[in-house]
């Protein structure tokens, strides 16, 4: 049926259809993208009723994991819904969810930055600090699931009076050191990329006490020549420890599964299927966030329907790739001949959790086909919709992955089944409510476009043109540190 | 009076060349295997597997220029074009028969006593049959001859018309063909190389094979256009415009494949290391010992390191010279041992492969398969222009810049 596309629709399909590489829309210079992206932290009016609304949900699902980790602490891990066979469950999914979410922060950032794609230069800061608070949620799964948090400290490797000594050979200690080095190194690259804006900040406000704070943030930032080139130094020196951080973190979350013997979870496809899978999950994310945020706070020009059709393009690659690890599963897993690998099909197929596998083909191989489609790619509703479908099958994927495994093992005296507790729902909720909650913190007080990069990018289009209107005002003028400076 | 070889007397050179390579190739193979019709096979299937490496690597970088058009492909894509052309693919199809003919000297699922013994290979023989893999290769040649040559002809009439409408339906083609390229790929090469062990199995044999199958692509072109790069037209282009470019982008191609392959098999590696089931570690326990072991371990060094250490030098990705030339060729050599490190061992029992005539009738098959394979690859090259006439474009984006 031919339906009539709105003059917005229209529009975003040509913006995508067009050969042009431009990446920042409307009439712009150097002063009005300060202004624009600037303005969000030094004016606190220009947060309306949706920053609110969004800042109250997440406040109010925080006060429930508070309450979540409050109930465990008193009575133990007992209350989730894990007990033997599957000793793994809501809290290991959820882990595994919330740190591939993490994952699109880090590619953004580092990998398309090593490859030149300018087009990161307007969403890269809202995706590093997405990843750092995808990675704050994932943390306190592990965390609490041994039990007694208050030593999780034995993880490390100390000398100590009790002889304890971890277990080099097991990938989960080699998730200790991945996951709390994805967490340091991702936290340095997002402040450094920060700094400039900091200081550009510190330099636009007129509140003293504001000034104060950004002026120890922004470590004594003056935009000389020397600053720039050590900036430069330093965040591609970061963006290389990072680069290969997208891979390691994910493929050895992909370990703790594979190199056991449990069918189903021992199939070598694991470990770049789980990258591809973190990926896809979090440019859902992002597109999940950034379309509503780009909406309320009149950000279109920077955050342009390029962008979002680029990363609907990334999302449906990686899903493809997610999607191609299915199909080996089940091809192999027939070819073998092997009776437990044909099982596990089966069981999936056809088993008590067969809903949630079948959920998982469409969520996350059938529904993201949509996205070949240049209409839907430019129809930010339908996007919307795809991400949230997308996260929804991330999350069953895991699902299926773990109990589905743990409770049809080798001996059919040991089988079980698998439910959540509601402890476990609560818990997850709680989680999406503390990166809610860190999320619109982070809007609304720091700049969630990186400033200098978006100048850098408009310098590249436009040429000098990206300094017209900047003699009118001469005084705010030399408080802006532009690249074309360095 | 330019002295200077032209590109056409290169080609026509690679060709003669390709020709004399076939031939002798054929006779030395011929000679050796006569009257061991196992060692022949064996052989002949090295060989093959090698040169349809090439094909399929090249095939699959031509979808992948097509569906991202990437600058960095503009004065490659008509080799990728050639050497993954329906012509080629038709030819290796033809090469496949005496595969077929001889499954029972190759694979454990051709052979009766076998399959009536193994449980696995009894399981399979539905599936796994010389009837069932001649087919399925059969649609998968076919397949990938009609997708080559659709994109070809529509990046001919791309040139002779600029119209977007075509630019369009090459990128879709290239889109899908992807897809379908690394479903096809990872089907086949269980077909006709992970089958060779009658119990094994790994789900990652796929996208490993492919992986090495575009670094061996990369590096045969980028061979090519280290040789060629004096002559015009692409000198005119490359020289002027995408000097640094190219190379570098070239460079990082080889590099990032290089990283993915150490990658996929380490992965493979250490999972199936860590699960040790009697199943799945005959494919390792028969390479990790005697000499098949120092081969691997060279393989670690020769196809990893060393390449990786290269590459991240920016020096040896600035320029066409020796250091990138070199590189092309030692991939493509690393490429040879490590088809033969995944193939050979499963014969070991067969014979010694590490005598000179066994080792003598590898190199005629691979030779002889290689020099055809040169023919019509350097056919189907001087059939259309070597630069695409949409490299204007580039020329005018870099000229706006």
């Amino acid at each position: 049926m031919e339906t009539e596309l709105s003059q917005e629709e229209k529009k975003a399909l040509l913006q995508i259809a067009s050969p042009s590489q431009h990446f920042v829309e409307g009439e712009k210079n150097y002063e009005i993208v300060t202004e624009q992206i600037g303005s969000m932290v030094l004016n606190q009016k220009k947060h309306g009723i949706p920053w609110f609304v969004a800042f109250f949900i997440g406040f109010v699902l925080l006060n429930v994991l508070m309450a979540s980790v409050g109930w465990l602490l008193y009575k133990g891990v007992g209350v989730w819904g894990i007990n033997i066979p599957s000793a793994w469950g809501a809290d290991i999914i959820n882990f595994v969810w919330w740190i591939g979410i993490g994952h699109a922060g880090t590619l953004i950032s580092a990998i398309l930055l090593l490859a030149r794609q300018q087009w990161r230069n307007s969403i890269n800061r809202f995706a590093e600090a997405m990843t750092l608070f995808a990675v704050m949620c994932a943390g306190l799964y592990p965390l609490l699931h041994t039990g007694r948090p208050w030593v999780a400290y034995w993880l490390f490797p100390y000398p100590n009076i009790l002889g304890a000594w971890p277990q080099f050979r097991s990938p989960l200690l080699w998730d200790v050191f991945a996951v709390s080095t994805y967490m340091t190194v991702s936290a340095m690259f997002w402040f450094v990329g920060l700094v400039p804006d900091l200081a550009l900040l510190r330099d636009r406000t007129s509140n003293k006490v504001v000034r104060f704070i950004l002026g120890i943030a922004a470590l004594g930032w003056r935009g000389s020549a020397k600053h720039w080139y050590r900036y430069e130094i330093s965040y591609l020196i970061l963006a290389g420890l990072s680069a290969p951080l997208v891979l390691s973190v994910h493929t050895i979350v992909s370990f703790d599964f594979a190199v056991s013997q449990i069918p189903g979870w021992h199939t070598t496809i694991f470990p770049p299927y789980f990258v591809a899978g973190a990926v896809y999950a979090g440019f859902a994310m992002v597109l999940i966030l950034m379309i509503p945020i780009r909406a309320w706070y009149n950000l279109k020009d920077l955050i342009t329907m390029k962008h979002i059709d680029w990363m609907a393009k990334i999302m449906l690659t990686t899903g493809l790739i997610v999607f191609y690890g299915y199909i080996m599963e089940n091809f192999i897993g027939l070819y073998s001949g092997n009776k437990y690998e044909m099982a596990i099909v089966y069981n999936r197929w056809c088993g008590p959790y067969r809903v949630a596998y079948w959920g998982l083909i469409f969520c996350n191989g059938l529904a993201p086909q949509i996205l070949w489609f240049p209409k839907v790619r430019a129809n930010v509703k339908w996007l919307w919709a795809s991400s949230l479908v997308v996260s929804i099958g991330m999350w069953l994927e895991r699902y299926v992955i773990i109990p589905v495994s743990l409770t049809r093992d080798f001996l059919p005296s040991s089988w079980g089944y698998y439910t959540p507790s509601f402890w476990d729902w609560a818990m997850f909720l709680g989680t999406i409510g503390l990166f809610t909650f860190l999320i619109f913190l982070f809007t609304r007080f720091l700049p969630i476009i990186n400033i200098f990069e978006v100048k850098d990018l408009l310098h590249r289009e436009r040429g000098h043109h990206a300094h017209d209107g900047d003699n009118e005002q001469p005084l705010e003028q030399a408080k802006v540190p532009v690249l074309a400076e360095k | 009076m330019n002295s200077e070889p032209s590109l056409e007397n290169s080609i026509n050179k690679l060709q003669r060349m390709g020709g004399v390579i076939a031939v002798i190739g054929v006779i030395l193979g011929a000679v050796m295997a006569m009257g061991n019709s196992d060692q022949f096979f064996h052989a002949y299937l090295y060989g093959y597997i090698f040169w349809v490496c090439l094909t399929l690597g090249c095939l699959g970088m031509t979808f992948l220029h097509h569906a991202i058009r990437g600058r960095f492909g503009i004065p490659v894509i008509r080799i990728f074009e050639a050497g993954g052309s329906s012509v080629n693919l038709i030819l290796m199809a033809i090469l496949f028969i005496p595969i077929l003919m001889g499954s029972s000297h190759l694979y454990p699922w051709a052979n009766a006593d076998l399959v009536s013994s193994t449980e696995a290979l009894k399981y399979r023989s539905g599936f796994m049959n010389t009837g069932g893999v001649g087919l399925r290769t059969g649609i998968y040649f076919a397949m990938w001859a009609l997708g080559s040559h659709l994109i070809h002809k529509w990046s001919l009439d791309l040139d002779a018309s600029g119209s977007p409408q075509i630019a369009a339906y090459r990128t879709s083609l290239g889109c899908a063909g992807l897809v379908f390229y690394f479903l096809t790929c990872s089907f086949a090469f269980t077909d006709w190389v992970m089958s060779l062990e009658a119990n094994w199995y790994s789900t990652i044999y796929g996208a490993w094979f492919i992986t090495g199958s575009v670094l061996l692509a990369t590096a045969f072109t980028t061979l090519l256009m280290t040789r060629w790069h004096k002559h015009e037209p692409y000198r005119s282009v490359i020289d002027m415009k995408l000097d640094f470019t190219l190379w570098r982008d070239l460079g990082n191609l080889i590099l990032t494949m290089v990283m993915f392959w150490a990658y996929t098999s380490l992965s493979q590696f250490l999972i199936i290391w860590s699960g040790n089931i009697r199943e799945e570690i005959t494919f390792y326990l028969e390479r990790n010992q005697g000499a098949w072991l120092i081969v691997g371990t060279f393989l670690i060094c020769g196809q990893f390191f060393f390449p990786f250490l290269c590459l991240l030098s920016g020096k040896t990705k600035k320029s066409p010279g020796w250091r990138l030339s070199s590189l092309a060729i030692w991939i493509i050599i690393m490429r040879m041992v490590d088809i033969a490190w995944i193939i050979i061992p499963s014969y070991s029992k067969a014979h010694n492969v590490f005598s000179i005539p066994v080792l003598l009738a590898y190199a005629g098959s691979f030779l002889g398969i290689g020099g055809i394979w040169l023919v019509t690859f350097t056919t189907r090259l001087k059939s259309a222009p070597v630069l695409p006439a949409y490299a204007v474009l580039v020329e005018e984006s870099l000229g706006h810049a």
